[in-house]
Order: C-alpha cells, then structure tokens, then sequence
C-alpha cells in the first residue's frame, strides 16, 4: 500500500525541530497525534513525546502518549515502570494526582490487551500443533490402509 | 451429511463458521470417510458375512453424543475472557482439532458401512456387484441430500443441534439395529446383536436424559443470558452485563466473545455511550436536507435495530424507518429486548444486496452495517456495483454511511473500501471513530460529504461530543476513487483485507 505522503512531509518537518517552533500546546498535539496515527516509528513518538511534555507540563495527552510509546517499545519492561517514568518526566509523583490516575488506566488497559494479544497467540500455537497431528494422524491412517496388505 | 452441517452449527459458538471453519470440518469428515471406506473394504474382503449394523450402532452413539463432548474440548482452546480480536486465531486453528476428535471416530465408522454393505448385498455373486453398489451409492446420496436441507431448514432451528444430532444419531442406531436383526440366522450372533442394541440403546437413553444440561456456547463473562437461539443463519444471544456504572444490553452472535452487533443502554437516550453507531447516526447530518424533517431511512444489516433506535430518538418520529436484516432471530431478539422501535419496517429473510437491487427509493439516508463471522463484510456490500445501486436509490444530497471494523491504524481495509465509495459518488469521507476499531466512511449523492456538518447548531445533543472530536480537521480525510484497484463483484479480497489489518494491529500491540 502506497504510504501516506503525510508521514514523509512530517519527517521532514521533524527534521527542521518543529516541537520547539510549536508555541501553542494543541499545534504540538496535533503534531504528536499526527505522529502516532501515521505510524511513525516508536522512538521518534518518544522523543516528540518527550518535547511536548517538557515544554507543556499539566497537558494529559502528552504524557499519556509519552507513557504508552515507553511501555510499547520495551524500554521499560512494564507499564507500570513506563507510567512512573512518564509521570517523573513530568515532574508528578504518585498515583494520587488526576493525571497520574488517568495514565495508570491508559496504561493497564494496554497491559491488558497485551496480555489478552499473547494469550491468543498461546492458543493458536496449540491449536495449530493439535491440528497439525490430527492431520498427520489421518494421513498415516489412509496411507496405512490404502497400501496392500499381507493378503494381497 | 446431516453429522457434517448440523456439526458446523454445533461448533458455531465456539469457534464461529468462518471460511476455515467450515474448510477444516468438511476436510476432516472427507478424510475420515476416506479411512473408513478402506478400513470398511478390507473388513468386508475378510469377513465371510459382513455386518454393517455394528459401525451404524457405534457411529450412531458417538454422534449422539458429541454435543456432551464438545465443552471439555473446546475449553482446551477457547478462553472467553479474551477479546475476540485477540481469540480468533486460535478460534480459526482450534475447528480442526476438536473437530477430528469430536466426529472423526463416528464418520470413520460410517464410512466403513457401505464396503459392507456391498458385500452383503452382492452375496458373494460377482456378477450382482455393479447393482449393489448402484444401490448403495443411490441411497447414501438420497440419504445425505435429506441430510443436507432437513437440518438446515427444519432441524436446527426448530430442535436446536444438539437434538439434531441425537435424532440424527438415533436414526443411524434404529438402521443399525434392523440390518443386524437381519444378519442371518445363528443363535449365537442374535444374541450378540441384541445385546449390542440393548447396550446403544442404553447409551442413547444415557445421553438423552444428559443432553438438556450440556453447554452450547461458552459461558459469558458476567452477563446475563436473556435471549437464545440458534436460527438456520446463526446462534443469536442477547447478554445483559453491568458496565461502566449501568446496564447494558448486548446481541452476540455465534462465538462473538466480547464483539456484539446491537447494544442498548438501559435509559440512554439518543447515544450508546460514543460506540460507533453514535458516528454512524451522526453521519445523517452530512445529508442535503435535514433529517429533523422527516424522509427514508434504511439500514442495511440492521440485526437488533441499534441504528434506526438512535435515528429515531435523535431525529424525531417523523422518520420512515426500515431495516434489511436476513435473520429473522436477530429482529425478534431486537424487538423483544433491545426497543427496535416497533413502526420500523424490517425486511427479513433478505440479502442486503438483493434488497438494493430491487428497492425503489429514494432513501435520505442509508446506513450499511453488515457483517457475517465476526469481523467480515459480506462482499457482495462491498464493491463498486452495490455502491453504484446505493447511490440509485439516495435522493439528490442522500448520504450512505458505512461501518467498517478495521483494527489497523493505517486503515488497510477502510482505505480501498473508501476509495471503492469514491468511485461510485465521486468523493468519500474517512474517518477514524474515537476509541474504537472501526472507520466511518461517507458520501454523499450530488456534493462531497462536509465534515463541518457534524458540529452545526442542528446536531442532537446527545451527539455533540462526537460531533465535536470528529469534526476536526486531522480527524477526518476526504477521498477521491485514486487509481484503484477498486472492490468489484468479480474481484473483491476482502477477507484477505481484514486478515492484513487484524495481522497488522497485532504486530502494532506487539511491537
């Protein structure tokens, strides 16, 4: 599929530091939004992320995209260390605060939908194994029967 | 035939009637009947009286009582804590297996029948063996056509499959039963037969009094069963669960896990809390003139009636409300449980396809929302032939919307799906729905589709959130039909579309 001519512009404006010449904090959002949705590869988001979250602290989105960029490229190894990290860049401590409990629940959920993702996969591999001894099984029956026997 | 239908639907819930699905069952039952007619030839060569009655008893009772079975097996690979999205790989991979295990020894039986029965009938006379097994084959085809449409048509929906498949069963142990009556003479082996019937009779009787408790589908997490029927389409639920603070009510069909095809929130009015039918109903703002003032209205794959329910709360009773819905289980469930407003006029029993064709019109507005086995959009709503006949039946500044479930960020499915749209009506919206995995797609008969129509004054209130998020530009592309490949009646991949963007969405949760 042909790539969106938009990711490439971005990467070219990424390249000109763009975060810095963003003054409103919703250009910057829309800037990391874009980023995200484009599929920009994970490191570049985390540095975005980073920006936008230093240069405009108390903003959720920011840090909400900063949390789940550090938990998805395993930096972190889990999102609970991602969501404190993401918290400390921000210069918040603890779950008490609104946007600490609101980055806790973004990021459980998507500890939950990983852990959902390899459960699957975990059946699908067994399942496949099952299947594929079934079908080995039928294969040697039929072959078993269909050469001749002692009697032939 | 009747054990290889009926056993589709037995599996149904558990692991859907997907193409593999249906591929692993129909390649296991051939298989295994290919080993039985082999076995079943060598037996007949070396027994000097063949004796088919005993592979019709056995096979009899095991497909009596694979239902019992199924449960046990089909935990092994089914967890319904999973999001589907999550489980259908699993669910596609695991039909082969528990398939084999639950049919595979009863059709191996039945395929060991007619070597014997050849035999048998031929009674040692070469010159008798083209007649025998004319007959054989004449009848095993007479009896497999009645055992394709009796479950189908008449069994299923009226008995269920678990009854089907103990009537199916019965029938295969009374055969059994009579062609070893007529075995021959021998004390001996008349003894022996009727305690071979006494003991398939036990059996039956057994798993008769057992079957009204077995498990059809797996146990919902935390809902309620309401509703519950398995249609000759599908096997149709409705859950009740507590969510968010309130109670909702969902239509799941066949192994839907945690997706659902109709929602309604217990005093909710106009919204189901920014699902997607919010976006698809706030689509209807996009149309020339407003709905507030009254016109048709159609919705294709209308199941439970979600989306004529918001229309209508949303833009007034003055609306002509109708629905194409081809399972007539899913309209019942929707009236009964989930407030299809009952002035709508729901065509069931009807493709949406040939619906379209044979409609009259003019509509104000169309919503397509139509999927079989979870995640697919049947193609023949898909291509660029069933958009062309869409657009007939819209009036001037008419507007479709569509619904299309596409996990994938890049929108691999909703992309080429939007740009088939475009070719039909020139331009398409695109729109991502907020905190969900489906696209909107839009157009509009005579005019581009403007997205600034989703915040205007008129918008009900109950939609002005949505309205609000979608209405801002980066949310939402407006497409033009590109250079194609677009979907057409003789070239369509969708499925293989929605294989990439779920491949796709995985690879992205996994990175």
């Amino acid at each position: 599929m042909r790539r969106p001519p938009f990711r490439a512009l971005l990467f070219l404006v990424l390249a000109a530091g763009p975060a810095r010449a963003q003054e409103s904090p919703e250009k910057a959002e829309m800037l990391l939004y874009r980023a995200v949705k484009e599929g920009l590869p994970p490191g570049r988001v985390l540095e975005m992320a980073k920006e936008t979250v230093r240069r405009f602290p108390g903003r959720p989105y920011p840090m909400v995209i900063l949390g789940d960029t550090l938990f998805r490229i395993r930096k972190l190894g889990s999102a609970e260390r991602a969501y404190r990290k993401a918290l400390a860049l921000m210069g918040e401590k603890g779950k008490k605060s609104p946007l600490g409990e609101q980055a806790a629940r973004s990021l459980a959920l998507l500890e939950k939908e990983r852990t959902a993702l390899l459960e699957g996969l975990t059946l699908e591999k067994k399942a496949r194994w099952a299947g594929r001894a079934v079908l080995a099984l039928l294969a040697g029956l039929i072959l078993f029967l269909a050469l001749p026997g002692r009697e032939e | 035939m009747a054990l290889e239908i009926t056993a589709v639907r037995l599996l149904a819930p558990w692991f859907g009637t997907s193409v593999q699905a249906w591929t692993n069952i129909i390649g296991l039952v051939l298989g295994a009947l290919a080993a039985g007619y082999l076995l079943g030839g060598r037996l007949a060569d070396r027994a000097h009286r063949p004796r088919p009655g005993i592979p019709l008893l056995a096979g009899g009772v095991l497909s009596a009582a694979s239902p019992l079975l199924l449960p046990p097996l089909a935990r092994l690979f089914v967890d319904p804590s999973l999001p589907l999205e999550s489980a259908l790989g699993a669910m596609a991979a695991a039909s082969l297996p528990v398939s084999a295990l639950l049919f595979g020894p009863a059709v191996f039986l039945l395929g060991m029948v007619p070597p014997f029965l050849v035999k048998a009938w031929a009674a040692g006379d070469p010159g008798r063996v083209g007649r025998a097994s004319g007959m054989v084959y004449a009848l095993g085809t007479l009896g497999a056509l009645a055992g394709t449409f009796l479950p189908t048509w008449w069994l299923v929906p009226a008995l269920g499959s678990r009854w089907t498949l103990f009537l199916s069963g019965a029938v295969l142990v009374l055969a059994g039963a009579l062609l070893e009556a007529g075995s021959g003479p021998g004390k001996r082996r008349r003894t022996a037969s009727l305690l071979l019937f006494l003991l398939a009779a036990g059996l039956m009787a057994g798993t008769g009094f057992t079957l009204p408790s077995a498990q059809v589908a797996p146990r919902p997490q935390d809902a309620k069963v309401l509703f519950q029927k398995e249609s000759p389409y599908q096997f149709v639920r409705v859950l009740e669960k507590e969510e968010e603070g309130r109670t909702w009510r969902v239509l799941a069909l066949n192994e839907g896990l945690d997706s659902f095809h109709s929602v309604l929130g217990l005093g909710m009015r106009g919204n189901t809390g920014g699902r997607y039918y919010d976006a698809l109903c706030l689509a209807a703002l996009l149309c020339a003139e407003p709905l507030q003032k009254g016109g048709r209205v159609l919705s294709i794959g209308s199941a439970g009636g979600t989306c004529l329910r918001l229309l209508e709360e949303n833009f007034g009773p003055g609306l002509r409300l109708e629905g194409v819905e081809i399972d007539p289980a899913c309209v019942k469930a929707g009236r009964r449980f989930l407030d299809l407003p009952p002035e709508a006029k729901i065509h069931q029993g009807v493709d949406g396809r040939v619906f379209t064709r044979c409609a009259r019109g003019p509509y104000r507005f169309i919503v397509v929302d139509a999927y079989s086995s979870q995640i697919y959009i049947p193609f023949q709503l898909a291509t660029l032939e069933f958009f062309r006949e869409v657009k007939r039946i819209l009036e001037p500044g008419g507007v479709v919307a569509v619904n299309v479930a596409d996990p994938s960020r890049e929108g691999l499915l909703a992309r080429p799906l939007a740009r088939t749209l475009a070719k039909a009506f020139g331009k398409a919206l695109l729109a991502p729905i907020p905190e969900s995995r489906n696209f909107l797609l839009a157009a509009r008969k005579g005019a581009p589709p403007d997205p600034r129509r989703f915040e205007s004054p008129s918008r009900p209130p109950p939609l002005a959130r949505l309205g609000k998020a979608l209405s801002r530009r980066g949310e939402w592309t407006i497409l033009g039909p590109g250079k194609g490949p677009w979907f057409r009646d003789d070239w369509c991949p969708l499925e293989e579309a929605t294989w990439k963007a779920y491949l796709k969405a995985l690879e992205e949760a996994l990175q």
